[in-house]
């Protein structure tokens, strides 16, 4: 237990200096920008001004509370604005606003997966915000979904919520988990051969989590901002190299790429057969339902790193749609909705991972928040369209033991066209 | 406008019928309201004619790209291509409707040469609802016909000649361009791993549709002797109500039940390991050779009971004296089967496992439930072919997962080449072609 605290309080230093550097690679927050805590916009309050109402589009559910509550608060605080509910299923916002958008019967605000921003600003259905804002958002919420956001050094949206997949270990059957790839294959090995039938670590080999291979020495996909169309990376040296370790993590975990699913990973995980195993806040529920003794650590760094590796994050962002007539009291609603004391209010409602830390009394979600430090957003740019049909056939083939650099070539080409 | 009624005329008519619709029958046959109506029929195209030119001429260009106007605003390739196919069927029924004016103004002439006189309207209307009611009985259906079966075959037929696919070429972000046969020759020149997957998945739909339908034929027939044989009327009407249960569960469900038992750590491998029958896991849904004869069997289990009910009928219409007549020439149960019951049964079942090839070339569920995106194969990443997929899998992996449209649109012509001459032979041996009422 005293390693344990030592490793969370290891953890935390760095990740104080982490920030601490980050914060100063922004340099120079300017005097206009308001300190992330403070809930912005200061848009003048005129009681005398003329009312507005803004209409903002979310799913149903948890989050259409979260906007009628948030809406109200924002209504208490400049009471001519009045916030509207529409109901648009997330999935559907994109398609929504590219027909309504240009007809001026579209939301004003609307909330979309960060990987359709490509698309929105193609179209032109979103602006960039302004520097001061888009300052204050940067410094605000997690690099990652900062990054998920940018698009050629502007800001496009507010990152409200995210989601990423950390390493979930079992109590009962480890201690502290390592936070090496070769502690973890160290460790399985004994604990495989003391437990015949039983696995050490577990993980679905799909593409969605194998890509944390690739991402040594800052090798991601498609570029460091996910948007490099000619070079997708994934055949790159360090990608090859990566992969060979994911081949060799095979003798660890000798079950045929078929087998390992996604259902049969979080089933071993619930019959306690497996000590620790790579899945998301999802699964959060469903293990604590089973009475599973686990925590929530970030994943282990890859050979010859010493940070957790980029894992995939997917980003629900708020967008200020381009067409509104009243763009300054749409983004001020979109900034005071990603201002930490509504993200608390959020994360009480619907019980998501917020864009930034927030107070919680989540068990497993500081896991997540430290391992969202070093997530990477999806990229979002239409080769990424092919990317899980060639990406989880090639996982699947070099776990079989298929050539390595043949399988990535594949994908490559798959993603890119030639 | 008189009319020599010594045939001399001809030509006058054919000529003003041909200028314009209708013209002939206003003019010389004072029949103004048939006149009228392929008159307006004309106007309207007249009048729409820039529209239909452009949508024609859209349908040869496939729009430009300009990726500097808001995506609404761009040009969409695929709607423009349908559009011009659409319109290319709106053309060719009124190219259809200027030869019926042309042939009817003849007509009505020559009536006029043999009478003498000129059909008054009211009588053409009569003989158009004698002659010509079949036409109008049969042009909804037509029309429907037109525009939801042939204009989106056709559509497909042709996306297999453009470049429509992701990552560069989607609308409505990106325009689609004609490629001619390029897709063809990538597809079947042997010089890339295309080939080898289509090679790979084209004989494979062969022998599953083959082995699929055998297995279901021959297992049917089977049981369906077995219960025969059984002459204890309830113990036949129980097992054959438990032999038709797989056949009335929904295939998606009873495929994905198959699918959680046969995994490698599943209840058959755990079972079979427990009493000692076998020391490693089978591969069920893993290796290649294995899962073709899993989705076999699953498949037997899922489709015998069809031709048990199939067989058991015509067994049932068999004559009797037949047996008994065998039975006194000492013929044994097996000869009793070998040389009346099969092939008296087969050749009756014949049209219908004819007609469950063709339905197993398309079976959908039987593969794609069972097996999932598994078992990988070598070139899976670039073409998305797993080792058991059928044609009809592939094209949904093609079209849902990857997009590449104008493959699939290529695998889908070589199905409609491959099935095509199983409908028309079908089709020829049905009893009214034969007896040509059609």
């Amino acid at each position: 237990m005293k390693k344990l605290f030592l490793v969370a309080f290891m953890l935390a230093a760095s990740l104080f200096i982490f920030g601490a550097c980050a914060n100063d690679g922004n340099g120079n927050a300017d005097a206009a920008v308001p300190a992330p805590g403070e809930p912005v916009p200061p848009l003048p309050v005129d009681p005398d001004a003329d009312p507005i109402v803004l209409r903002v589009s979310e799913s149903l559910g948890a989050t259409e509370d979260f906007i009628r509550a948030a809406g109200e608060a924002f209504t208490a605080r400049y009471p001519h604005i009045t916030i509207e509910f529409v109901n648009v299923e997330i999935g559907g916002a994109v398609g929504q606003i590219e027909v309504d958008g240009p007809l001026g019967i579209g939301p004003d605000v609307f909330v979309a997966p960060h990987d359709q921003m490509g698309a929105l600003i193609a179209g032109g259905h979103i602006l960039p915000a302004a520097p001061a804002v888009a300052d204050w958002v940067r410094n605000l919420v997690f690099e990652s979904a900062a990054a998920a956001v940018t698009f050629d050094g502007l800001v496009y949206g507010f990152p409200i919520a995210m989601e990423t997949y950390a390493l979930f270990y079992n109590r009962d059957l480890i201690d502290t988990p390592p936070t090496t790839f070769e502690g973890v294959v160290e460790f399985s090995r004994e604990f495989n051969a003391a437990n015949p039938g039983m696995h050490g670590f577990i993980m679905d080999i799909g593409a969605y989590y194998s890509i944390i291979f690739t991402t040594a020495d800052g090798n991601r996909l498609f570029g460091p901002y996910g948007t490099d169309r000619q070079n997708s990376n994934i055949n790159s040296t360090a990608s090859v190299r990566g992969m060979e370790f994911f081949q060799s993590l095979r003798e660890i975990l000798d079950v045929d790429a078929g087998d390992l699913t996604t259902a049969f990973a979080d089933a071993s995980f619930i019959a306690g057969q497996a000590a620790m195993h790579m899945t998301g806040p999802w699964n959060i529920a469903p293990f604590t339902d089973y009475d599973i003794n686990f925590g929530v650590t970030t994943l282990p760094s890859l050979p010859g790193q010493t940070t957790p590796p980029a894992s995939f994050a997917g980003v629900r962002t708020v967008f200020v749609s381009a067409f509104t007539e009243h763009f300054e009291e749409a983004s001020a609603f979109a900034q005071f909705l990603i201002s930490p004391e509504i993200q608390q209010l959020r994360y009480q409602l619907t019980g998501a991972i917020p864009s930034t830390t927030v107070p919680t009394d989540n068990e497993h979600f500081p896991g997540f928040f430290r391992q969202l430090e070093y997530a990477f957003p999806m990229p979002s740019i239409p080769e990424m369209g092919a990317y899980w049909a060639a990406m989880n056939a090639a996982s699947a083939n070099i776990w079989n033991g298929m050539n390595i650099q043949e399988q990535l070539d594949m994908a490559n080409s798959a993603m890119i066209g030639n | 406008m008189i009319l020599q009624n010594d045939g001399s005329s001809k030509s006058k008519v054919l000529i003003a019928s041909l200028l314009f619709m209708g013209l002939a029958h206003i003019l010389f046959f004072k029949q103004y309201l048939k006149g009228a109506f392929f008159a307006v029929i004309q106007v309207i195209m007249l009048i729409n004619l820039p529209g239909i030119l452009r949508t024609l001429y859209g349908m040869i260009t496939l729009g430009e790209p300009n990726p500097y106007v808001p995506v609404t605003q761009r040009d969409h390739s695929t709607f423009m291509l349908i559009e011009g196919v659409a319109m290319l069927a709106i053309v060719g029924l009124i190219l259809v409707l200027y030869y019926i004016s042309v042939k009817s103004a003849l007509k009505t002439y020559s009536d006029y040469c043999v009478t003498g006189r000129l059909t008054k309207n009211r009588d053409s209307i009569k003989e158009l609802f004698n002659s010509a009611f079949p036409v109008f009985g049969l042009a909804p259906s037509l029309l429907l016909v037109v525009f939801f079966i042939v204009v989106p075959l056709v559509f497909a037929a042709l996306v297999s000649f453009t470049n429509f696919s992701s990552p560069f070429n989607l609308p409505p972000g990106n325009t689609v361009d004609w490629v001619g046969l390029d897709n063809y020759i990538q597809l079947f020149s042997g010089e890339t791993l295309w080939t080898g997957a289509l090679v790979r998945v084209a004989f494979w739909t062969l022998a599953w549709a083959f082995f699929a339908t055998i297995t279901c034929y021959f297992g049917g027939m089977f049981m369906s002797v077995i219960l025969k044989d059984f002459h204890i009327k309830f113990v036949s009407f129980f097992f054959r109500l438990i032999f038709i249960l797989p056949y009335a569960i929904p295939a998606i469900i009873s495929m994905m039940v198959w699918r959680n038992l046969l995994h490698g750590f599943g209840p058959v491998n755990r079972t079979l390991i427990h009493f000692g029958l076998i020391e490693e896991t089978l591969p069920f849904l893993t290796s290649v050779t294995f899962v073709r004869f899993t989705v076999i069997l699953v498949n037997l289990w899922a489709g015998f009971p069809y031709f048990m009910l199939l067989t058991m009928g015509s067994m049932s219409a068999i004559n009797s004296e037949l047996y008994e007549a065998a039975r006194i020439d000492g013929a044994s149960k097996f000869n009793l089967f070998r040389y009346i019951t099969f092939p008296l049964v087969t050749f009756q079942i014949m049209p219908l496992i004819i007609m469950s090839f063709t339905h197993n070339v398309n079976n959908f569920g039987a593969i794609y439930f069972l097996t999932g995106g598994s078992p990988a194969v070598a070139d899976t990443p670039l073409t998305s072919a797993t080792g058991v997929d059928i044609l009809i899998t592939w094209i949904y992996r093609l079209t849902i997962d990857t997009r590449q449209y104008h493959f699939a649109a290529v695998l889908a012509v070589m199905i409609f080449v491959i099935l095509a001459p199983f409908a028309v032979f079908q089709f020829m041996r049905t009893k009214s072609f034969k007896e040509g009422e059609l």
